[in-house]
């Protein structure tokens, strides 16, 4: 019995080297973001953004950014390692970022092997840069304590109200979804503040065009409904109003899908007027002229953009599989040839619910 | 068959979380993406048909083995003879064997991919073997113990889904009924592997008290084993969209990523670990299972029965060195099974049904 | 596995006294005179007898007071006359010389007629020394009784038979151990427990085998159902109102004479985490603080595994804002993450340890002194990280909520092994522990009946004084895992009785 037991022990001792390798917190580098620019046709300059925490806990940390060029990023990792003290781990990264160059060529490869990757989470932000990633994110920025942190609450704080939402599974379910495309919040760094200038709307994984912020909002309308936002209208010769959103909810009528498809979306915003100067929110008649320019207003915006996507032939909306969604044996190619011609009609109606607290 | 003392057996409820605990397994962490290949978003149907199938089969079982009074090696002794029953049984018990293995070697596979690629084969083999060997060792009352806990500790991890519900998209499912009948069938057939464990209880249904009440309690444990697989696919459904889901090897697996809990995120690591509680009671009621076997085939203690497959089972298991063998394993196996429960059983139904008239006339 | 085997049933042999083989009295007598303080007194006043006995063990005022006036007064012929006269009860007249031999070290008076007659008179007499009945130390409540045990049977007894009066609470007495021979009572209701529980308690406690029995934690060890199990598997408690109560459920109680604790049982591991004090109060608060109680054990068990399994393995796991004041903290730590909870968890019990040994009053120093000034000075020299000391600080206060002394040190205990498995294992690894003591659980027993029902065996009706204390009204039957000859606990209609607004 005895001998048993020892050679039981024994086994369990020559086995341990078979334990798994150990990821102290401290004894590795977390990369919390990364970016990738355009080099030349098959190369890409990878930077990688890691915080380095400081002695003391008051000190906040500084960030360091590291830099190789290959073509596909695990290799770029792995001669990154050359100059970091400690070896790298991404399993914290939360920030991706492309340069718009590239984004042009297609970013696809370049996200699969962030997808493939078990370690990384689903929640990973991923934005496309007007401009170098790598000055973007070695710059240090007053606003927070290193650039990856900024730009975290910066898309985060957006996608509530001005873009649509997008992190990596929504990239990838947009990427691989029929009937849909993917959308990327668009970035720029301007002097020391970083800026959402927009949304990049690419046609698989290739940026094909992009809208202004105010645009953003009113696609982010088109798409889902959500709680926040602003929106400014011009109300006759000079005057100007923002109506801020309280509630918008948006609904699609298909009719014909099988031959001639034609698609009606409604949006319903209700909303409030947040500021308003020089003009009487408390008259109820011009009440209903404010709602009514907004509609005017917001109508004529919106059936440009869907315009604008239709032309550049990128289903932003997700359309086509809302469309396969109402109908029994859906043909996607039938619909894809036709998309760029159906008739898309979208109405808001807006409902100005308060007018701020003194009358 | 000699007749277990009443203090050795167990309720009748028990049937409930033996049933359930052995359906469920490594598959559920997957088995999204091999449903919808063929029947799409409307798999979820295949699920529910899938389900309704495994009642009959229990009930066909429980016929089976109550007529005889006895587990499915008295069975076969009693149609088949000592020698072709006993071959039959021996059969039968390499393929209960081979479940173990499987299930034992698709959880080390998930652990190698999701939390620790260095990690050894035979040091977390030797351990989970070691673990359900402590719990073998305490006889079927200990075993059955263990699927009761396992299943109320696994049973919160259904609160997880509500943050693939937060993200859902629910015209994923719509519209309803878009596939061929022959697609549904296909689908089904795929899910009915996910149901296999059940056919376990042709080895432990004597130690059950009261095969009439316990019968109703194994119908409970497969209802419940397609309510937890409904929601699992309708979760994942409306999460994925379809051919998302064709590249998502490991769908619920990669659902927990996004829990974001205030004191821990990225939950996939602690469900992997708490996994642990559904993958033990599979082992323990197999190894359970397959040494009673052995033991009631060959006249072995059950405890040298029960050595011998772990070592065996051991072995096995640093044999299969990497993913394709493992595919292999679950394909082939699970093949086996679907015959042995869509076939075998029927068959055996018959053969008693006749030889039961033939005795009868025979007799009268 | 190989950890917790169970021992083989110990071999049974008689219980019977140390005198072996035969002895003579006059041999005896030689014994006996050897120690100085046995006394043998001549009596010649009307008649001539002997008076013998230990004055250590005798009080010598009893004798003059209540013993020599009644016989020295009168003519006497024989022992008969002197057992007549004597206006005490429990006399034996015996020429036993293992009879005597027993009886006068056991506090017995010993009359005889002629001094070399081996026929004698046993007159009882014991006088104890007792400590005045306390306050409970180990199981204080704010409300409620405020009696415990103190170390003589006799007065025990007293405390529990007054809270029961009625003729169905049954002693049965036993002695043990082979010099002490401890004075052992199994105690129960007649009726209500089962006979099962009482036959093997009873069986048990003569089985036990040793020379001396000096507390009830000896018993709890020697009649427990896994001598190598670190789970206690009687509960040991020093109030009597407990005993009453659980006795009334159906258990069965061990007390030993000379222990200021009575062993329960049989018990499940729900049991030792409540306190008697949950039934003082309402039975919403006692739930919830039941409930705290018990999350207080989870967290002091896991908590500083879940750190090292974290912190080594999965650092993606940590909270976005949590993460930067780990890394701070842990950033000049000279050692690995298993090491300084290693460290730390030690220097807790270390602090516990010299506390418990010292006179209360310097303990507390102790404990002060340790606490803050070793702790603040360890953070500051960077040898710890102070998130983990506030950890691991918590995680001793949360054992410490225990209310069953010896289960709080098991589940001190419990958390190095988990601590290990993590540092191999990561989360994996404490969930591999955890089923390791799931499977000890599962198979552990107490008095022969399972240790974690209600659990498992699942008993839905047991639940209700479980993980929480439903009201009274609610606790109408006894716990069914003790098979109650009598289940019913009142008349649950009248208890229910739902009243009408006005009524």
């Amino acid at each position: 019995m005895a001998k048993k037991k020892l050679l039981i022990i024994f086994t369990l001792i020559l086995l341990t080297g078979c334990f798994p390798s150990k990821k102290i917190l401290e004894d590795v580098q977390l990369v919390s973001a990364v970016g990738y620019d355009y080099k030349s046709n098959n190369q890409v300059e990878l930077n990688g953004m890691v915080a380095i925490p400081q002695r003391g806990e008051d000190i906040p940390p500084i960030s360091q950014v590291f830099t190789a060029t290959t073509n596909t990023s695990k290799m770029a990792r792995a001669l990154e390692q050359a100059e970091s003290p400690k070896p790298f781990e991404i399993g914290r990264l939360e920030i991706a970022l492309y340069n718009n160059r590239l984004a042009e060529k297609g970013i696809y490869d370049l996200v699969d092997t962030l997808q493939r990757d078990p370690s990384l989470g689903r929640d990973l932000y991923m934005a496309i840069v007007n401009g170098s990633t790598k000055t973007l994110l070695k710059q240090q920025y007053p606003l927070s304590e290193t650039p990856s942190k900024y730009l975290l609450q910066l898309l985060d704080q957006n996608m509530k109200a001005n873009i649509p939402k997008s992190n990596i599974h929504d990239f990838l379910y947009r990427y691989y979804g029929k009937g849909m495309d993917p959308n990327l919040p668009l970035i720029e760094k301007q002097g020391d503040r970083i800026r959402v200038v927009g949304t990049a709307l690419l046609k698989d994984d290739k940026m094909v065009g992009q809208l202004k912020l105010e645009d953003s909002f009113l696609l982010k309308l088109l798409m889902e409904p959500f709680e926040k936002g602003i929106y400014e209208v011009k109300f006759k010769n000079n005057q100007f109003f923002t109506i801020q959103n309280l509630k918008s909810k948006v609904e699609y009528r298909f009719k014909d899908v099988k031959r001639s498809p034609s698609v009606d979306i409604f949006v319903h915003v209700k909303g409030r007027v947040s500021e308003a100067p020089k003009i009487p929110v408390s008259d109820p008649s011009l009440i209903e002229q404010l709602e009514r320019a907004t509609e005017i207003a917001m109508n004529k915006r919106i059936n440009k953009i869907v315009k604008k996507l239709q032309k550049a032939k990128v289903d932003t909306i997700g359309l086509g599989d809302l469309a396969r969604s109402r109908t029994r044996g859906f043909d996607f190619k039938h619909w894809d040839d036709q998309y760029p011609d159906i008739p898309i009609n979208v109405k808001v109606n807006v409902e100005i619910i308060q007018a701020g607290i003194t009358e | 068959m000699s007749q277990i003392s009443v203090n050795k057996q167990i309720s009748p409820y028990m049937a409930f979380y033996m049933v359930t605990t052995m359906q469920i397994g490594v598959g559920i962490l997957g088995f999204e993406r091999y449903i919808a290949k063929s029947a799409g978003h409307d798999a979820w149907i295949s699920v529910i048909i899938g389900g309704l199938s495994f009642n009959v089969l229990i009930w066909m079982i429980y016929r089976l083995l109550t007529k005889e009074n006895a587990d499915i090696i008295g069975v076969h002794r009693n149609l088949f003879g000592r020698w072709i029953g006993g071959a039959l049984s021996f059969l039968l018990l390499i393929y209960f064997s081979s479940t173990i293995l499987t299930v034992l070697r698709t959880y080390i596979e998930v652990i190698q991919i999701w939390v620790f690629p260095e990690l050894g084969t035979p040091i977390i083999s030797i351990i989970l073997l070691g673990l359900a060997y402590s719990y073998v060792i305490g006889g079927i009352r200990v075993v059955a113990g263990l699927s009761v806990l396992g299943f109320f500790i696994s049973l919160p991890l259904f609160l997880l889904k509500y943050y693939a519900l937060k993200n859902a998209h629910y015209t994923n499912l719509l519209p309803i009924l878009d596939h061929s009948f022959s697609e549904l069938m296909a689908a089904t057939r795929g899910v009915t592997l996910d149901y296999l464990g059940l056919e376990l209880i042709l080895l432990y249904m004597p130690f059950l008290k009261q095969p009439e009440k316990s019968q109703k309690w194994a119908h409970f444990g497969n209802l419940f084993t397609m309510f937890t697989y409904l929601i699992t696919v309708f979760v994942s459904f409306v999460y994925f969209n379809q051919e998302q889901l064709q590249h998502t090897i490991w769908a619920t697996l990669t659902l927990w990523k996004i829990v974001d809990l205030p004191f821990a995120q990225r939950f996939e690591y602690a469900g992997i670990a708490l996994w642990l509680f559904v993958i033990l009671p599979n082992l323990c009621i197999g190894l359970w299972s397959v040494s009673r076997g052995i033991h009631r085939l060959y006249k072995i203690k059950q405890k040298s029965a029960l050595r011998t497959m772990i070592l065996v089972i051991f072995i096995c298991c640093i044999l299969v060195v990497d993913r394709q063998q493992v595919d292999i394993l679950n394909t082939k196996v699970s093949q086996i099974g679907f015959y042995i429960l869509y076939a075998y059983i029927p068959f055996l139904f018959v053969i008693q049904l006749i030889s039961g008239k033939v005795r009868k006339t025979k007799n009268g | 596995m190989i950890f917790f085997k169970k021992k083989k049933k110990k071999q049974q042999e008689s219980n019977s006294v140390s005198t072996k083989g035969s002895l003579t009295f006059p041999e005896l007598m030689k014994k006996l005179t050897a120690s100085a303080d046995f006394s043998t007194v001549k009596q010649s006043s009307l008649s001539t007898f002997y008076i013998s006995y230990y004055k250590t063990l005798v009080n010598p005022e009893f004798v003059h007071r209540d013993l020599l006036p009644y016989i020295t007064e009168i003519p006497l012929k024989n022992l008969d006359d002197i057992q007549k006269h004597l206006p005490l009860d429990g006399m034996v007249k015996t020429n036993d010389v293992h009879d005597i031999a027993n009886k006068v070290t056991a506090g017995f008076i010993l009359i005889q007629m002629n001094k070399d007659d081996p026929e004698g008179l046993l007159v009882p007499s014991l006088s104890t020394e007792n400590r005045q009945i306390s306050i409970p130390e180990t199981e204080f409540s704010v409300v409620g009784p405020k009696e415990a045990f103190v170390e003589s049977l006799d007065t025990n007894l007293n405390l529990i038979r007054k809270r029961l009066p009625i003729p169905e609470f049954t002693v049965k007495e036993v002695r043990v151990g082979k010099l002490s021979k401890t004075r052992v009572a199994i105690i129960y209701i007649d009726g209500i427990a089962d006979e099962e529980n009482v036959n093997t308690a009873i069986q048990r406690v003569n089985d036990i085998e040793y020379d001396h029995v000096v507390d009830s934690s000896y018993i709890n060890q020697m009649i427990s159902d896994n001598e190598n199990s670190p789970f206690p598997q009687l509960i040991d408690t020093e109030r009597p109102d407990r005993v009453a109560s659980v006795l009334s459920e159906g258990k069965v109680a061990i007390m030993a004479d000379g222990s200021p604790h009575a062993l329960t049982g049989p018990t499940t591991i729900v049991e030792f985490f409540s306190a008697f004090e949950d039934y003082f109060l309402n039975w919403t608060l006692a739930s919830v603080i039941r409930l705290i109680r018990l999350m207080a054990v989870m967290f002091s068990v896991l908590s500083s595994p879940l750190y090292v399994a974290v912190l080594t393995f999965h650092y993606e796991m940590i909270p976005e804002n949590l993460l930067a004041t780990l890394v701070a903290s842990r950033n000049d730590i000279p050692f690995p993450p298993i090491l300084e909870a290693i460290v730390l968890e030690l220097s807790i019990e270390l602090l516990r340890e010299a506390g418990a040994r010292l006179p209360s009053k310097v303990g507390q120093t102790i404990g002060i002194v340790g606490g803050i000034v070793i702790g603040t000075a360890a953070v500051q020299a960077g040898l710890t990280s102070n998130v983990l000391l506030i950890i691991v600080a918590l995680a001793a206060l949360a054992s410490f909520t225990t209310p069953v002394y010896q289960m709080s040190n098991t589940i001190r205990l419990l958390r190095f092994p988990f601590l290990l498995f993590a540092q191999f294992l990561g989360l994996l690894g404490v969930a591999i522990c955890f089923a390791f003591i799931v499977s000890h659980l599962l198979k552990l027993t107490s008095l022969g009946r399972p240790y974690i029902a209600p659990l498992y065996p699942l008993r839905a009706n047991d639940l209700k004084d479980a993980l929480i204390r439903m009201p009274f009204s609610m606790q109408n039957s006894r716990p069914s895992l003790l098979r109650p000859q009598d289940k019913a606990r009142m008349n649950k209609k009248r208890a229910t009785a739902k009243h009408d607004i006005e009524d």
